[in-house]
């Protein structure tokens, strides 16, 4: 088996679909980091003080009918309803601009960036099985190992392990991105121990994210035999099934993996769109979810004929 | 010892609408050990489908197939070790080398660097051996194809049409590489369409019409079976000549430009005797040369005939 893993992952990172997914990750991690560090700047405590003292000053004035007059609310604008002088006033003159890059907001910003790792692992995933079946490479390695089980298993590993490393590298350099912007423009406020822990769950709970997305495409191409039909099964269940499910048949909502990947990736109980729902059920449905699929996978592999 | 043994092996591979189309009917064929067995038959006869079952990549909906022995179906990991194999066009990884591909395949049987070295050079691909596969032509892909089936130095090869995309230099090659497999003792069970090919590299054919074998035995035995030997006479006066076989109580017919006589070769001294008699002198003779294409195309065109 670890000879059968081991040429796996060297076929997999051979290919060049993960040397180009690397060079765009890498181009995004770099453009992202440049764009922070010239829209970020370093301001001092003193400064931020005076910008408080400034605005309360402003919002005073204000108050006593001095300078320019508060904003109207919009027609329809619902978010100042019923607002008083006072309330309009704070509105538009309350506000201390703070342009620092805040080291403790990285827990958001790498939830964030684990959708798109998400939809990269799918790729990955569907791409490691589709494209043997597309070059027929999977006829020639069931002549050295006509142990089907055995072959796909060590396919999904191989996929998973690619997919995940893949994932942290990228979490790993949008830090390292993010490093100059924080220490040179910015605060480490609030990154104190509890902090570290935290993202530390982050970064576990993308990845078990990242191996269930990696495994869903690699079943479902595998069952299709396609990279293509995979991707295809994707997006047309996201836009289509997860949008009427989730707007006509409000009680299945938690039945659905969208929002249960985000109660997952957010680790927030009953985050996202699926009300009541745990980070750890959601965790295990979706482990089931990608267990049955691949067992599906599985089953056909080791009973359909190979061309 | 029969490497390869097929019983009864009947193949259907269903379709949404209408009948299953069924592919193979009812084989038998046992593939002795020791030599180059051609498998021959006109496309879609069945070949590859039977080789597929073989290596058990497709499922017989009945009969069994067993390779060395083993079950194709339930035990041939016990053996698969011992075959090597070329399913139709190989299926390479193109982002690997040439090396990598047979050493990535090689770890799992525990083969090294070595052995990996020896195909190449054998195939002719020690050159051009870390150049990534997706840059190379179709003959180069057929030959590392070819080089993954012999490299875990197997008792039993099983080539899916080998000489695919060669050109005729490549196919002397293999041809030769056929020759010198078998030599070396081993068996080499090949599938082709190229019966000038088979005719000279193969030593039993067995020959497919419609998923069921029509005729095998020793090439020898398939081409002479069921026809008459002939010689052919050349002479300037056809008619003549003619008449004065006829004369002698021999069963001569006219071609163009020649006379066949049904007569054995080591009885062609009773026609020149005969031709003599009457002053007549003859240009050629020679034995009448029957091709495998000539008995292959009688064989598989329209003709269900039973196994042999």
């Amino acid at each position: 088996m670890t000879a059968l893993l081991s040429g796996e992952l060297r076929r997999l990172l051979s290919r060049r679909m993960i040397r180009v997914l690397t060079l765009l990750a890498l181009a995004g991690i770099a453009l992202a980091g440049i764009l922070t560090f010239v829209n970020t700047e370093k301001v001092s405590d003193a400064t931020l003080r005076q910008r408080a003292v400034d605005a309360e000053a402003d919002v005073s004035q204000c108050l006593q009918g001095g300078g320019p007059p508060p904003v109207a609310p919009e027609p329809g604008d619902e978010t100042l309803r019923g607002a008083d002088r006072e309330d309009l006033c704070r509105f538009r003159y309350d506000r201390v601009s703070d342009d620092r890059f805040k080291l403790e907001d990285l827990k958001g910003i790498l939830q964030g960036v684990t959708a798109p790792l998400v939809i990269v692992a799918w790729v990955i995933g569907a791409s490691s099985i589709g494209a043997e079946w597309q070059a027929r490479s999977i006829t020639t390695l069931l002549t050295w190992e006509p142990r089907r089980g055995r072959v796909l298993l060590a396919k999904v590993v191989a996929a998973v392990i690619v997919a995940c490393v893949f994932s942290v590298l990228a979490w790993a350099l949008v830090s390292a991105a993010l490093l100059p912007s924080a220490f040179l423009h910015g605060t480490t406020a609030g990154t104190g121990g509890s902090w570290g822990r935290s993202m530390a769950a982050v970064v576990g709970r993308g990845t078990l994210m990242i191996a269930m997305a990696t495994t869903v495409g690699f079943a479902v191409a595998s069952i299709g035999r396609n990279t293509a039909a995979a991707l295809g099964v994707g997006f047309a269940y996201f836009l289509v099934i997860e949008n009427v499910v989730g707007s006509f048949l409000a009680g299945f909502r938690r039945w659905l993996i969208l929002g249960n990947s985000i109660v997952l990736v957010s680790g927030e109980d009953g985050g996202g769109d699926v009300a009541g729902r745990s980070v750890l059920v959601a965790a295990l449905y979706l482990s089931a979810v990608a267990m049955v699929l691949f067992g599906v996978a599985t089953v056909l592999f080791r009973r359909r004929d190979v061309a | 010892m029969d490497v390869v043994e097929v019983e009864g092996l009947r193949k259907e591979y269903r379709r949404f609408r209408g009948q299953p189309v069924v592919a193979v009917a009812g084989l038998d064929l046992a593939v002795p050990a020791g030599g180059v067995f051609g498998f021959l038959g006109p496309n879609g006869s069945g070949k590859t489908t039977t080789i597929r079952c073989l290596l058990g990549l497709a499922q017989p909906t009945s009969g069994r197939c067993r390779v060395l022995g083993a079950d194709s179906r339930t035990d041939l990991r016990r053996v698969i070790a011992r075959v090597g194999s070329l399913v139709e066009m190989p299926g390479l990884f193109p982002g690997l080398s040439a090396r990598r591909n047979l050493s990535v395949l090689g770890r799992l049987e525990g083969l090294g660097p070595s052995e990996v070295q020896r195909v190449l050079e054998r195939v002719g691909l020690a050159e051009r051996a870390d150049d990534p596969v997706r840059s190379f032509s179709l003959g180069m892909r057929q030959r590392l194809g070819i080089g993954i089936a012999l490299l875990k130095d197997p008792e039993l090869l099983v080539l899916d049409e080998p000489a695919n995309g060669l050109d005729p230099a490549g196919i002397k090659e293999v041809r030769e590489l056929l020759k010198g497999l078998a030599d070396e003792g081993r068996t080499v069970f090949v599938s082709s369409h190229i019966l000038a090919e088979v005719q000279q590299s193969c030593d039993r054919v067995a020959i497919m019409s419609k998923g069921r074998c029509v005729r095998s035995g020793p090439v020898d035995e398939v081409l002479t079976s069921g026809r008459s030997t002939g010689l052919i006479v050349r002479l300037a006066d056809l008619d003549r000549g003619l008449a004065a076989l006829t004369d002698a109580g021999l069963t001569a017919t006219r071609g163009d430009g020649f006379l066949r006589v049904d007569l054995a070769a080591a009885e062609a001294e009773r026609v020149t005797r005969a031709l003599v008699r009457k002053r007549l002198y003859l240009t050629e003779l020679r034995p009448e040369e029957v091709s495998l294409e000539t008995v292959f195309l009688e064989l598989t065109s329209g003709a269900e005939g039973g196994s042999g």
